[in-house]
């Protein structure tokens, strides 16, 4: 397979391909063409389960501006100092030269679906037969009232890993002595349902070392959120009277900022903080509004192969993707890329598909060595991306399952991280 | 009646049933202190007050032929994992009422896991045991497999399970009578694990038999 099989087979592949099968899409003008637009944990599976299964008888070109892809991932726990920010980094190498795919660092900025083009920010346009949109999340606009991205310095959302990571991490770090630290919660559905909570366990986990007499307050406009009675025994056991949530009850959902004075109003009453990471309202990635298969916030796919309902051309993974009840996350995302992956070579090469399954699993960490888990396995139905059933990690375990647990997320995050980049 | 390599002394263990112990085997080293009294433990150990611990994470209690055991003990059935031993030696006589071992226990959970990470770094020598293939294993692998199929499967599978070996074992070239038979107890519950149990629950005999052959061939 990979590079010697592209080699070998040559162009001789294509002509077998359209012998063979007659009736396959996109023979009729060459090798077909797949573009994915985004190199993250959708885009990124995606192109290479298509190279890797289509072989020489598909042409794939990944667009994604950043030459490293920094994973949401694991970067809570670069905030709890568990992890290096290089460790998060990964870069398109492999994609391109074990698999052949043709890696474009620039911006899509737009998609002519008559056309079958994808215009890039550089100039010039990409023929596609097959698109796959995995641009993962955007803000909603005015969704806190006060901020908007140009005040993602004053007040950092670390909801896309890399710079803002570092800042909201620098911030935690000199936060003067007995401050507080404010986050803004989302409301549903965001990225990564737990990643806010994980988040606020590294925030607590590094100023209870270094500033313990500090706070950290959670304005949440949730009535609740996921493996709550885990995060909330886990804080009250490693972080007891540091952490406080209001929640919808007690005005959560009424907040607004000022970046300028850092000042947090809930429901009226104007709080001062020191930190304040504001997690706006989330919709799917500009580029796929843009390309108009969206309807409200998200792209609404088909359970089968996540093909857009707009579009028969297009298909939506991960984050962007309205699917039903699959959470966002990067498991999730990893898990529709490949199923996505089986359906689009079969359709463009004839070879086999197989039925759609996917599954998730997501770990947190909550201190050290005390990590807990929450799965689901899903099916495709008529309607949508369907639960059929899944497990959360129990409170009271023994540290040695916790430990255990944590453990697991390690292992896991070199196998997915492979399974997307190579 | 068939063979494999494992370790551990009686009872069929497969590779990673026992959960890896973290703590700092340093640490262990010297908590061992309070132990050694009674235990040898490494190359050569013999039975003292208390039976050798060698290769004890993952050795079935009351293993040790020719040490007499009370039937606490003996009679237990259990397996000695990371957890069990920690229960154990945090409060021998509340966790095995009966336990002739006069030690009083240890309270600190970072104590027994720095302890019980000593324990592991002693390894078992390998031995070939007689292993017996279930009837349910037996019927999976009697299955022709579609490697294409086991292919597309193990797509969910190398989410977690890489070429590497850390936090989560290892399955590429497994040899297929120890694949099958630990999707086959997971999907029983006779193993027990979360996301094993949601994983193999909803694969059929044809499935598991793909992937036994598809793994097995990766490598
Ligand atoms: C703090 C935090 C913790 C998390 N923890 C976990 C976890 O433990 N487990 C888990 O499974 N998930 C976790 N997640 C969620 C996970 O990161 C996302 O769900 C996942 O990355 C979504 O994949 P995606 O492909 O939809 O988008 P992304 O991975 O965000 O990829 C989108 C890519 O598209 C590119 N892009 C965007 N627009 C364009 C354009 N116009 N042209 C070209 N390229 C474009 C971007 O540069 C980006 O690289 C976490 C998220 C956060 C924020
Ligand atoms: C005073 C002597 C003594 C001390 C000290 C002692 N043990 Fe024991 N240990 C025993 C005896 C006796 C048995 C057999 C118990 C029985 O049969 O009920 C035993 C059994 C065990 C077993 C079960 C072995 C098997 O083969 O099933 C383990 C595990 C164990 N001890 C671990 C420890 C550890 C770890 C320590 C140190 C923290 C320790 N023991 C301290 C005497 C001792
Ligand atoms: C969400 C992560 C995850 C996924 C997905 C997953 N596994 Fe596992 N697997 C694990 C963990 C963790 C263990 C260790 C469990 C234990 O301690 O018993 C394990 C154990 C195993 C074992 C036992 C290995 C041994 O050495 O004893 C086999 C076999 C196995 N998995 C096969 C599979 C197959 C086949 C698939 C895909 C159909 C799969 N797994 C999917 C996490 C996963």
């Amino acid at each position: 397979m990979k590079i010697n099989r592209r080699s070998f087979i040559g162009s001789a592949a294509a002509g077998v391909g359209v012998m063979s099968a007659p009736m396959v899409m996109g023979a009729a003008h060459g090798t077909p063409n797949v573009v994915v637009i985004g190199g993250g944990a959708g885009g990124a599976t995606a192109a290479r389960y298509i190279a890797r299964d289509g072989g020489d008888q598909v042409n794939v070109t990944l667009i994604e501006p950043t030459r490293t892809y920094y994973t949401c991932f694991f970067s809570n726990l670069y905030i709890g100092g568990f992890r290096t920010m290089e460790s998060l980094g990964h870069s398109y190498g492999t994609l391109a030269s074990e698999y052949g795919i043709n890696v474009v660092h620039d911006w899509a900025v737009g998609v002519d679906r008559d056309a079958k083009t994808v215009a890039l920010a550089g100039g010039g346009s990409v023929p596609y037969d097959k698109l796959i949109l995995s641009p993962g999340i955007d803000f909603v606009d005015g969704a806190v009232p006060g901020w908007d991205v140009s005040a993602q310095n004053a007040m950092p959302h670390a909801y896309k890993a890399g710079s803002q990571t570092e800042l909201l991490k620098a911030q935690v770090m000199s936060m003067r002595e007995g401050g507080t630290y404010c986050m803004v919660a989302p409301p549903n559905p965001y990225r990564c349902p737990p990643g806010p909570y994980e988040r606020v366990s590294m925030v607590a986990h590094q100023l209870k070392q270094t500033n313990p007499t500090a706070k950290i307050l959670i304005v949440d406009p949730k009535e609740g959120f996921s493996k709550q009675g885990l995060f909330e025994q886990g804080w009250e056991r490693h972080y007891s009277g540091m952490i406080e949530r209001i929640g919808p009850d007690f005005g959560g959902a009424n907040v607004e900022v000022d970046p300028a004075a850092m000042t947090v109003t809930i429901d009226g009453v104007v709080e001062n903080v020191d930190v304040c990471n504001v997690i706006p309202a989330q919709r799917a990635g500009k580029i796929a509004h843009d390309a108009g298969v969206t309807d409200g916030n998200w792209a609404p796919v088909e359970a089968f192969a996540l093909t857009s309902k707009m579009d028969p051309a297009i298909h939506v993974l991960g984050d962007s993707a309205a699917q039903g009840d699959m959470p966002k996350s990067g498991f999730s995302a990893n898990s529709q890329a490949k199923v996505c992956a089986n359906a689009v070579v079969g359709e463009l090469t004839g070879s086999r598909v197989f039925p759609a399954r996917f599954s998730n699993t997501c770990w947190s960490l909550i201190d050290t060595e005390d990590g807990v888990k929450v799965g689901a396995a899903y099916e495709p139905t008529e309607e949508k991306i369907a639960s059929t059933g899944g497990f959360v990690s129990q409170t009271d375990e023994t540290a040695e399952v916790r430990a255990q647990t944590y453990q697991e997320s390690l292992g896991w995050y070199d196998a997915i991280v492979s399974d997307m980049f190579g | 009646m068939r063979l494999a390599l494992v370790t551990g002394l009686f009872g069929f263990i497969p590779a990673m049933a026992i959960a890896q112990p973290m703590g700092d085997p340093e640490a262990g080293e010297q908590l061992y202190r309070a132990c050694a009294t009674c235990h040898e433990i490494g190359e050569g150990a013999r039975n003292r007050a208390g039976p050798h611990l060698t290769g004890i994470v993952g050795r079935a209690a009351g293993a040790i032929e020719g040490f007499r055991y009370s039937s606490a003990i003996g009679a237990s059935g259990l397996v000695w994992d990371v957890d069990m031993l920690s229960r154990y030696i945090e409060d021998p006589q509340g966790t095995m009422p009966g336990t002739r071992m006069a030690y009083r226990g240890m309270a600190d959970s970072q104590q027994r896991s720095d302890l019980i990470a000593y324990l592991a770094s002693f390894e078992a020598e390998e031995v070939a045991i007689p292993f017996e293939l279930s009837p349910e294993a037996a019927a999976v692998l009697a299955v022709a497999p579609d490697m294409a199929y086991g292919e597309y499967l193990s797509a969910e599978c190398t989410a977690c399970h890489a070429a590497g070996d850390a936090g989560i074992p290892k399955i590429e070239g497994l040899d297929p009578e120890l694949f099958v038979t630990a999707m086959v107890e997971y999907r029983s519950g006779e193993r027990t694990h979360q996301v094993m149990e949601m994983v193999s629950g909803r694969l059929g005999d044809e499935e598991i038999a793909s992937l036994a052959v598809f793994f097995q061939k990766a490598q």
